[in-house]
């Protein structure tokens, strides 16, 4: 039983609260297609459940199976069977590929995997994702195409097989091919067991996976929950009849000016 | 490839023979007297230096020819390293310096031919109390001159580590092409670092770019890596070693790079 249940849980972002009491339940073997327009709480919501740091929880609870996810550092929530594929990976510079499959691999393991079958498997999971091979040679991420990048979000999730996976926009900048491909494996895996928690704009990807159900994330809130008509009806109009027939105002997503440097030729004092 | 230690025969000038391994161990001998190396034309000539080095070493690199030299820093090399390459001469100088000591190098090389080449690739870990400086300079003096340098570094503890770059190019020397980055990771809140990536351009035909990054481990890679199970320690090493590892690819000789893997996986 993998059950997890996301109890009036408010998130904050550099002290702007974006999530305001989000309750939502996934039921082992469950797939839920999250919908809503941009900038209203979607990635949040999947980013607190994974713990990244960046995001605040000020409110709620997170449970998986009844056990508190929040008291969790990141990698407990992965080796609890948590798993969030990102819609932008980060890119490694160094870390090869191969070495940090198998590390993670083997953190989800009480024996490190034979060299054999870590090949076995990942030659079998790039096939799956249509990526080839010598992939693995190169560092994580880096120089990889928007959807290389995809293609190994979706291979770590075939490699390390979790209970409950998060896939947020896993379909954007993918041509077609790509996306029957991704959609395929995700179809496959959900049939066998895997829940998931599908955040995508696109009607397209929700048609190949067949969610169970869904819901709308409006203002930091799930206002509605579905079926697949939901699904199809958002995209054919849109989310205005949230309005006209739920009374439901969607706020404009805020967009800042872009900070602009005159400036050249510094040292880059940050985090890269 | 033979590997031949030449340690105990050098002399003030020195000419390194071609298709070996050419081999100065600096902790068997007192070098602190000037060192000068002739790399004859058309050669191609492996050196690889460690130990002990104070003295001040000049490579005087002729037509044709190529130099590749790796410099493991495994105790005191405090040199002043020089070279004056010809027309189409090559230098790729790899320095790799996981030990916990003072530093205090500085390498200068003047592309005096056309077509001339250089390289400097170094992987530092500066840990403890350490101060490391390390100053890197090429002179382009001639057209078609190549410059490449390459600093990776991390510091950790109280220690201090400082990367000074400066690629000159002179008046006249059209189609020069120089390129520096330099990357350090402050790993703890007591290190000191410094990157100062510099470029003198007096000539408007050229390429010249460099970047220059000095901050704490990111930690948006920090949870990618930890979002797929390993602790926030591993993820951090898995970083560090992808920061000081490529080096390794560089160095020639083979007892180097299994002891710079083993100090890798032993001191980070």
């Amino acid at each position: 039983m993998n059950k997890l249940e996301i109890i009036n849980l408010h998130v904050s972002v550099e002290d702007k609260e974006i999530l305001k009491g989000v309750n939502l339940t996934i039921n082992q073997g469950e797939c839920l297609a999250l919908l809503g327009p941009n900038g209203h709480g979607k990635s949040t919501l999947l980013a607190a459940i994974m713990g990244n740091p960046h995001y605040k929880v000020t409110q709620g609870k997170i449970l998986l199976d009844g056990e508190d996810v929040l008291s969790m550092s990141i990698d407990e929530r992965s080796k609890k069977g948590l798993f969030l594929a990102m819609q932008y990976p980060s890119e490694i510079p160094g870390v090869v590929n191969q070495d940090f499959l198998r590390a993670s691999m083997n953190a989800h393991r009480d024996t490190p995997i034979k060299l054999f079958e870590f090949y076995r498997s990942v030659e079998s999971a790039s096939k799956k994702v249509n990526l080839p091979l010598d992939m693995v040679n190169r560092f994580l991420n880096e120089g990889f195409s928007g959807g290389e990048k995809k293609r190994n979000e979706i291979l770590q999730l075939i490699l390390l097989n979790p209970s409950i996976a998060l896939l947020d926009e896993i379909d954007s900048g993918l041509d077609v091919d790509a996306i029957n491909t991704i959609a395929s494996v995700i179809d496959d895996l959900h049939q066998k067991g895997m829940s998931f928690l599908v955040v995508s704009h696109y009607a397209r990807l929700y048609d190949l996976i067949h969610p169970t159900h869904s819901a709308i994330m409006i203002n930091g809130k799930i206002v509605l929950e579905g079926d697949k008509t939901l699904i199809d009806r958002v995209d054919k109009e849109g989310y205005e009849f949230l309005k006209r027939e739920h009374g439901i105002d969607i706020a404009k997503e805020e967009k800042k000016m872009n900070t602009v440097s005159l400036g050249a030729c510094a040292v880059n004092q940050g985090t890269k | 490839m033979n590997k031949k230690d030449i340690t105990n025969s050098l002399k003030s000038v020195n000419v390194l023979e071609e298709k070996t391994l050419n081999y100065i161990d600096f902790t068997k001998v007192d070098s602190s007297v000037p060192l000068s190396f002739d790399i004859v034309e058309n050669s191609f000539v492996y050196l690889s230096l460690r130990g002990n080095c104070s003295s001040d070493i000049t490579f005087n690199v002729k037509e044709n020819s190529t130099l590749i030299l790796n410099i493991l820093f495994d105790t005191q090399i405090n040199s002043k390293v020089k070279f004056a390459l010809d027309d189409n001469a090559t230098i790729n100088v790899s320095g790799c310096d996981l030990m916990s000591s003072n530093r205090d190098f500085h390498l200068t090389c003047d592309l005096n031919g056309i077509n001339s080449k250089g390289e400097f690739h170094l992987a530092c870990l500066s840990s403890a109390n350490d101060n490391k400086v390390f100053d890197v300079n090429f002179n382009h003096l001639n057209i078609n001159t190549v410059s490449i340098m390459e600093n990776y570094g991390i510091s950790k503890d109280h220690s201090s580590l400082s990367f000074v770059g400066n690629s000159f190019i002179q008046r006249g020397s059209k189609k020069a092409n120089a390129r520096q980055i330099t990357k350090i990771v402050a790993f703890d809140e007591g290190v000191k670092v410094k990157a100062s990536p510099i470029l003198s351009i007096d000539e408007n035909d050229v390429i010249a770019s460099h970047g220059a990054s000095e901050g704490q481990v990111n930690q948006d890679h920090i949870f990618y890596l930890m979002s797929r199970g390993l602790s926030e320690e591993e993820a951090k090493k898995i970083i560090i070693l992808g920061y000081l590892s490529p080096i390794i690819n560089y160095f020639i000789d083979d007892d180097m790079k299994q002891e710079i893997s083993s100090h890798l996986d032993r001191g980070i």
